[in-house]
Parts: C-alpha cells; sequence; structure tokens
C-alpha cells in the first residue's frame, strides 16, 4: 500500500530530463536577449517574462504543482496574485510620489 | 509492533497531505520575505536606472550563468532522488541525494570566488570606493550582497536539510512509506532555485 497520497507518481527521468534541457536553454535565451542591448524597460520585460516562464516550469514540474490537489495550486496562485497586488500597489504608491512618471 | 523491519504505513498520527500544506506555508512566507526585497530593488531601480546599468556591469556574467545551470541541475537531481524513493529505491534515493549535495556546494565554492573577487576590489558595502562613487552603484552593490547572500543562507541551510535527510534514509527514519521529510526537503530546495531564477537577471542581466 502507498500511504503517500502524493496522488499520481512520476517516477520517469524523463520528464525531470526535458524540463532541465528547457530551463537551460531559457537561461542561455536570456544571456542572448540581454546582450541585445533592447531600451530598458522592454530588456526587464523580456528577462522577467523567460524568469516567469522558468519559475512555472520548475513549480508545475519540479514542484508538483501539475499533479498537486486542485486546493493547493488554487493555493499558491493565490499568495501569486497577493504578491503580485503588493507589488503593483507599493510602486505604483512610490512610483507617483517620487514623479518618476511625471 | 517494529515499524522499522515490518515497514507498516499504519502509522497513527502519519499526515503527508498536512506536512505539505505546512511545507507550503512555509514557501509562502518566504515569498514574502524575498518580495519585499525584490520591491526595494524595483523601487531603485527606478529611481537610479543609470548606476544599476553601469553597476551590473562590473559583475560576471560567467559566474551566474554557470551557478544558474548548477542550480536547476540540482534541483533535477533532487527531483530523481524523490522519484527513487517512490520507486522503493532507497539506495539511489540517498545517492542522487548527495549529487544534489554536491552540486549546492559547487554553487557556493563559486559565489565565494565571485564575492572574492568583488571584495578584493573594494567592492563590498560601505567600502571606500562605494561610499565615494554613485550612490545608485552603492545601492545597487548593497542590494546584490544582501540579497545574493541571504540566498547563500538559503543554499548553506539546504546543505543542513538536505545531509539531515540522507541521516534519515541512512536509519530508515525515512523510507518509501515515510516519505514527507524528502518530499519537504525537496520543495525548500526547489523554492532556493526559484528565487535564484529572480537573482540572475535582475542582477546580471541588467548591465
Amino acid at each position: 500500500m502507498n500511504t503517500s497520497t502524493s496522488a499520481v507518481q512520476h517516477n520517469g527521468l524523463k520528464t525531470p530530463l526535458k524540463v532541465f534541457g528547457v530551463l537551460a536553454a531559457l537561461t542561455f535565451l536570456t544571456v542572448w536577449v540581454s546582450r541585445l542591448y533592447l531600451p530598458p524597460a522592454l530588456s526587464i520585460l523580456a528577462a522577467m517574462s523567460i524568469a516567469g516562464v522558468k519559475a512555472s516550469l520548475v513549480l508545475l514540474f519540479f514542484m508538483h504543482l501539475r499533479y498537486s490537489p486542485k486546493m493547493l495550486r488554487l493555493l499558491v496562485l493565490f499568495v501569486l496574485a497577493v504578491l503580485f497586488i503588493v507589488f503593483v500597489l507599493l510602486f505604483s504608491d512610490y512610483a507617483f510620489r517620487a514623479g518618476l512618471f511625471g | 509492533m517494529n515499524q522499522a523491519v515490518t515497514h507498516s504505513p499504519s502509522e497513527p498520527h502519519q499526515d503527508d497531505e498536512g506536512a505539505r500544506l505546512g511545507m507550503w506555508l512555509f514557501i509562502f512566507s518566504e515569498l514574502m520575505l524575498f518580495g519585499a526585497l525584490f520591491v526595494i530593488y524595483a523601487v531603485y531601480r527606478a529611481s537610479y536606472l543609470l548606476d544599476f546599468q553601469a553597476a551590473a556591469h562590473h559583475l560576471n556574467l560567467w559566474f551566474g550563468t554557470v551557478n544558474t545551470l548548477v542550480l536547476i541541475g540540482s534541483s533535477v537531481t533532487m527531483v530523481f532522488s524523490v522519484n527513487a524513493m517512490h520507486k522503493k529505491d532507497t539506495f539511489i534515493s540517498s545517492l542522487w541525494l548527495y549529487a544534489t549535495i554536491t552540486l549546492a556546494v559547487v554553487f557556493l565554492c563559486n559565489k565565494y570566488l565571485e564575492w572574492y573577487a568583488k571584495i578584493r576590489t573594494g567592492i563590498f558595502p560601505n567600502s571606500e570606493a562605494l561610499v565615494s562613487g554613485e550612490k545608485g552603484e552603492s545601492l545597487f552593490y548593497g542590494l546584490y550582497f544582501l540579497m545574493t547572500g541571504l540566498h547563500a543562507v538559503h543554499i548553506i541551510g539546504g546543505i543542513a536539510l538536505l545531509a539531515y535527510a540522507g541521516y534519515r534514509i541512512e536509519v530508515e527514519k525515512t523510507r518509501p512509506d515515510r516519505m514527507a521529510f524528502l518530499e519537504n526537503s525537496g520543495l525548500y530546495w526547489h523554492l532556493v532555485d526559484l528565487i535564484w531564477i529572480f537573482l540572475f537577471p535582475l542582477f546580471y542581466l541588467v548591465a
């Protein structure tokens, strides 16, 4: 009997290796993009987007969210949303006080 | 009833689901901790954009890139370790666990060399060169040492955690029917990887 309720078992070596390949490729991609010397706003947007994709892969495959109960997935999504809202509110407040956006 | 010999799964208080949820709650608190630092970074970057770009230029991209790959690799070996335990292959599981620890040590060695190179050229918090230089560069390096330093502390904590997980496998406290500790150690290790994924572009790729 298997007491581990981590639901489905994913014992293969293949999927983690594939994910590693994609993560490594994305690492090189983000380095390459940074060497294009795009305008700062675009450059940081590209870097953060690639980091976001990499983070999602780690969360979904390595941290097993893909195979986790819906409840846990919603919980993680909720926390990330809270973090995002805090970022936006705090940063916009600061930016307008400091007059960064005119 | 001898648990260790019979490998009976019927521990009255075993609750893997609860253990995992607890680990996730801890991870959320870690996200908030680093999240606050990311906000500080964003605000200062917006205020001192040119200084940040100039300062980032002096960071060694090779160290950052190699360490990113090392850390992603260590995440994969950690996944292998947990998977092997699922397959009831205790020995292979501990081998992958030690591989993960080895990669973590490699990461720290790289970090040491990188910091050493910076500190030797007089770049460290409150150093002569930074205090007399541009304010934004000083802020950039302050955040660089704080955030990569806090991350390195997490790596050191992770090594201790993984070593303890290895010990638990040796004494059969962690085994195929009781692997919550190993799985949660894995979750923590992936979190450390996750944070580095954001630290890397913010410090090494903004030149």
